[in-house]
């Protein structure tokens, strides 16, 4: 009971004064008795008594080990109450000391499995208790109303079939219809979008936006918030190549409790993380629910120092079915969607292991037609005494497909082409001096039996590879230079000086008439560019060869593989068709890329490496500028990606032969809406014009009523500018007569 | 347009201004000399010598009797146009940076720097152009708060003085009453230039927030915004065309990291109405610091950081262009 001490009734000595609400206020709090370190185990072989102290042992041996300690007397086993056969009823109850302790036994010997065959179950106490208290009665939950979502691909239904693109800069992000004759038509802009930048899914249904708090999808006709995945300090998004699961990396472990915080109680229910994702940095997500699937760590080394966070962390199958990481010259660990397991709960080992990736698609058996295994291929480099080794391994069986062994091997990187049935390992060599570099390709032929593997010797050492995204003769370009030291760069990444370089372009040729040896063959060499890179169309034959990321030059070609058909048919080299169709500058370009669509570049010098002259240009495939920006710090433009066309082949080929009907229809639109679009400006010109000239009538309404006003409390006007009937008097003397008199 | 090229500063140059008939350029640069040029052939007349510091701008009354100058040397000297004879000085505790004869000539505008715990002022003195003897009482004084004034102007009728500030706002002064009438928000950094059309109804501003603004004098209310890709140092209107141009440059201290072409030193022109860029006159190495337009519209004037001032007439092409509405 509280007293109120006043003056009057104050206590003679301490002894006297009542603390007893202090005390109430600032107790501890009284331990509850929880049972939350309580583990039931099941499924443990039956014992007679003289058996159980064996029995004790082997669990506190082999599953309990160094994860967690029994309290004293807390094992409990209950025995049947028939005393002539006593023996245990298969369960017991174990109490841990702690229930961090009980949660990782649960987690550890859930399934362990002893010698007889039995599975051992282990569940915490708790659950037992929730669980039994769940009614009997199957109740349905309440339906949730149905809520149609927005169309996530209403964009491709557009009535121009143009394509979009997303702009960064530090003003906005802003999103346009890519257009032929005009400046592209701004569809959406907003302030302080994003945080860092910002990214398609592959398939171009959503847009990303990265926060620190997360990552938040975007899409469908209104640009309404689709989805938000919490996870704090994001760096990196990745999708699978359906749009089913999408995987995130932040900078810094996960704090559950620091995201509790941050969310404020009322949106904890918002957290979608639990002590099991404490530390973690990667994030599993399923996209179209936006529920964590699982999380990772990142990748240790042998010696448990973290590894090199390397992007993506994950790489997909091509059916999604398997994602895999791999620990840097040690191992490949594949895991299966949507269980989110370990593959056989084993990483599959590859001592040495420098790059892995999977075919990109699921061939099918060409004569069965049925769907054949997936792949992935990794390289090994040379040790002591085995050679460097190219390995494709199936998946899920883990069968080898094929190895080469290499020599001399310096670097090698993995080039598939989109089909999947090539895969070109770019084979950095030394020669045997050592002294100098050469490559060879080693293209593998995956999609034959057996995948025979042709080789490519170059002379000079090849530092750019580009497959033609097409499958009908396998071409592909290649950059190629004598001098394969990287020139000197900035702070920005921006090369101070060019290189010469070489690009050659070579063609997969059948056994033919003409052909006498099956194989890869030279189309055609281009020699002392300065070319840093090579893009093909998406939809193939053109290609452009840029130089990007230097200070002093900043040339794009676009070239034509298979425009002068006459030539190559008179010489019988398809390489004489390779044509220039024209030359451009774009001062200190940074990226390059094309439009799905293969209609459209883009070239844009990004503010992320250099500040000068920021901004995006357009070009039509020809090298044609369309338009160009120049926006104060623009980072980034990123077309919208389209999922693959539903056309088969015939019906494509349809449309190839039809080809003129249907430009005559897409001119006409175009001159339609150049039409409008200055009819447009010009309206507006004309309403610009109007209500500068009526504003100025008012104002010099007002100014001569001023000026009255003026001039009648004594201001003098000053002398007119524009002296044009201003009579000049010129006052000439002169002498007509000198006397001299003397006056007297 | 080949433009006429005057090398008679060495140093960085301040300010050009035409005079009333535009048959004269005076021009005035951080190397203590002002000049006074014929405009069509660019050929010398004189100088004005006595300045102590780097002289910061000119002007002249609308017959060419009297010029005036402030300089870094925290005097303004009055001169005699035709002969170069200094007739008065006023003192001041700062730096000159921006006079103008008012439309009356009655009266002369002087902003001040702020500067070693004095504060900016825009002072207003009476000048007698029928004798040699000035005032050096000034008429009013303005104390621009909270951001000192970089540049003024007299308004229509000499009503008002406009004035651009440090902290990109702009101020209208009932300079009679020593009064604040009105202030206004134009740009995000600092004004570095303020030039009145012809009746003082409405002026252009420039600032190093890569923008010039149009604004209308008596509200001080916005009418057009032209966007550029690099700090502006002047803005100037065409009195025949409707264009304005603008000029400016990476910031003196930056420029010999880059290029010229990464500079962006040109000369734009931009249509005053439509806001769209229509050309740019390249040239100058340096930033461009101050433009100035022929009062009849023929040609233009440019100083540069890099020591220059160009001439321009315009070409016969320049008076055809018309844009399509």
């Amino acid at each position: 009971m509280a007293v109120t001490y006043t003056f009057e009734n104050l206590p003679a000595s301490e002894e006297e004064i009542n603390y007893a609400d202090l005390e109430s206020k600032f107790a501890p709090p009284e331990q509850e008795e929880t049972l939350e370190n309580v583990v039931v185990l099941d499924n443990l072989p039956v014992a007679t008594p003289d058996k159980i102290e064996k029995l004790v042992k082997v669990l506190t041996k082999l599953v309990f080990k160094n994860v967690g300690k029994v309290k004293e007397d807390g094992l409990h086993m209950p025995m049947t109450e028939d005393p002539d056969e006593p023996k245990s009823k298969g369960y017991a109850f174990v109490e841990f000391e702690t229930a961090a302790q009980a949660q990782a036994i649960v987690r550890a010997a859930n399934g362990f499995r002893f010698p007889g065959g039995h599975h051992l179950r282990a569940n915490p106490f708790m659950d037992v208790e929730k669980y039994s208290e769940v009614d009997d009665q199957y109740r349905a939950p309440p339906a949730e109303p149905y809520e149609e979502r927005e169309h996530l691909r209403s964009w491709l239904m557009d009535e121009y079939g143009r394509d979009q693109f997303a702009t960064y800069s530090r003003e906005e992000l802003g999103l346009y219809w890519a257009e032929t004759a005009q400046a592209p038509e701004q569809i959406n802009a907003r302030a302080n979008w994003t945080e860092s930048h910002v990214q398609w899914s592959p398939l171009g249904s959503y847009m990303c936006t990265f926060h620190w708090q997360g990552l938040v999808l975007w899409g469908g006709p209104s640009w309404s918030k689709l989805m938000r995945f919490v996870h704090p300090n994001i760096r990196f998004a990745d999708f699978s190549p359906s749009e089913r699961y999408l995987v995130t990396m932040s900078s810094k472990p996960i704090d559950v409790e620091a995201v509790s915080a941050k969310l404020g109680p009322d949106a904890a229910h918002q957290n979608p993380y639990t002590a099991a994702d404490q530390g973690n940095s990667v994030c599993v997500w399923d996209a179209l629910t936006g529920s964590l699937l699982r999380s990772f760590p990142l990748p240790t080394n042998a010696d448990g120092s973290p590894a090199n966070a390397a992007w993506p962390q994950f790489k997909w199958s091509p059916s999604e079915k398997y994602f895999a990481r791999m620990t840097f010259g040690t191992s490949i660990s594949i895991y299966e969607a949507p269980g989110m397991g370990l593959l056989d709960k084993k990483s599959m080992m590859t001592p040495g292991v420098q790059e892995f990736s999977w075919c990109p698609q699921v061939l099918t058996d060409p004569r069965t037609g049925a769907a054949r295994p997936e792949m992935l291929a990794y390289w090994t480099p040379e040790e002591t005494n085995l050679p460097a080794r190219v390995t494709l391994v199936a998946v899920p069986s883990r069968e080898i497909v094929r190895t080469k062994n290499l020599f001399s091997v310096f670097f090698a990187s993995l080039h598939w082409h989109p089909s999947g049935k090539m895969l070109c390992v770019r084979v950095q060599r030394l020669t045997r001096s050592k002294k100098a570099r050469f490559t060879n390709l080693e293209i593998f032929r995956t999609g034959e039996k057996e995948v025979p593997v042709d080789v490519v010797e170059l002379k000079d050492s090849a530092v750019a590879f580009d497959w033609e995204p097409t499958d009908t003769n396998f071409r592909f370009a290649i950059l190629h230079t004598d001098d394969p030291t990287p020139p000197q760069v900035n702070s920005g990444g921006m090369a101070l000086s060019t290189v010469k370089t070489n690009v050659s372009f070579y063609s997969f040729e059948r056994k033919g008439k003409l052909v006498q040896k099956e194989g890869f063959q030279l189309l055609k060499t281009l020699e002392n560019k300065n070319t840093t890179s090579l893009k093909w169309s998406p939809h193939g034959r053109h290609i452009v060869l840029a130089t990007l990321r230097t200070t002093t030059n900043g040339t794009i070609e676009f070239f034509d593989t298979e425009f002068d058909q006459a030539a190559a048919a008179k010489s019988g080299n398809a390489g004489d068709a390779i044509t220039l169709l024209a030359a451009a500058e774009h001062y200190c370009v940074t990226d390059l890329e094309w439009d799905p669509s293969g209609r459209f570049v883009a070239t844009w010098a990004s503010s992320w490496r250099h500040g000068s002259e920021n901004g995006y240009i357009l070009w039509d495939f020809r090298g044609q500028q369309l338009h160009s920006a120049t926006i104060g710090d623009f980072k980034q433009l990123a077309w919208r990606p389209r999922p693959p066309s539903l056309l088969t082949e015939a019906q494509r080929r349809q449309v190839r032969k039809e080809l003129k009907n249907y430009s005559k229809e897409f001119d006409d639109m175009d001159e339609r809406k150049l039409h409008a679009a200055d009819a447009e400006l010009m309206s507006q010109r004309r309403r610009l014009v109007s209500e500068w000239e009526s504003w100025r009538r008012q104002v010099s309404e007002f100014l001569s009523a001023e000026t009255d006003e003026a001039l009648a409390a004594g201001y003098a006007l000053p002398i007119a500018a524009d002296n044009d009937d201003l009579v000049v008097e010129e006052v000439v003397e002169e002498i007509i007569d000198e006397k001299e008199e003397i006056v007297n | 347009m080949r433009p006429i090229l005057l090398q008679g500063h060495d140093r960085a140059l301040t300010q050009v201004r035409y005079n009333t008939d535009g048959d004269l350029l005076m021009t005035v640069g951080k190397d203590k000399v002002a000049n006074l040029w014929y405009a069509h052939n660019g050929e010398r007349i004189g100088t004005y010598e006595g300045h102590l510091g780097a002289v910061w701008t000119i002007d002249c009354n609308k017959p060419t009797t009297l010029v005036v100058t402030g300089s870094a040397d925290n005097t303004a000297r009055l001169w005699h146009a035709e002969t170069g004879r200094q007739l008065h000085m006023w003192e001041f505790p700062t730096a000159v940076k921006r006079v103008e004869f008012s439309r009356d000539d009655r009266h002369v505008l002087m902003v001040t720097e702020e500067r070693m715990g004095h504060k900016s002022g825009i002072y207003v003195f009476a000048i007698d152009s029928s004798s040699p003897v000035q005032s050096s009482e000034p008429v009013a004084v303005i104390r621009p708060s909270p951001s000192k004034a970089t540049v003024a102007a007299w308004s229509y009728l000499d009503k008002y003085i406009v004035a651009g500030h440090e902290d990109g706002s702009l101020a209208l002064y009932d300079w009679k009453y020593e009064e604040l009438v009105q202030r206004a928000d134009a740009h995000e950094r600092p004004v570095t230039d303020l030039q009145m059309w012809k009746d003082g109804s409405y002026f252009i501003t420039s600032s190093r927030d890569k923008t010039a603004r149009l604004f209308e004098t008596s509200t001080l209310n916005p009418l057009k915004m032209y966007k550029a890709d690099t700090e502006l140092n002047s803005a100037a209107m065409t009195p025949t065309q409707d264009l304005v141009v603008l000029g400016g440059g990476q910031a003196a201290s930056e420029v010999t990291t880059t290029s010229t072409r990464q500079g962006r030193f040109e000369s734009r022109f931009y249509h005053k109405i439509f806001e769209d860029e229509v050309g740019r006159v390249k040239g100058h190495f340096g930033p461009i610091n101050t433009l100035a337009v022929q009062p009849d519209g023929k040609g233009y004037a440019s100083g540069g950081e890099d020591g220059y001032v160009r001439v321009h007439h315009f070409d016969p092409d320049y008076f055809k262009f018309k844009y399509d509405y």
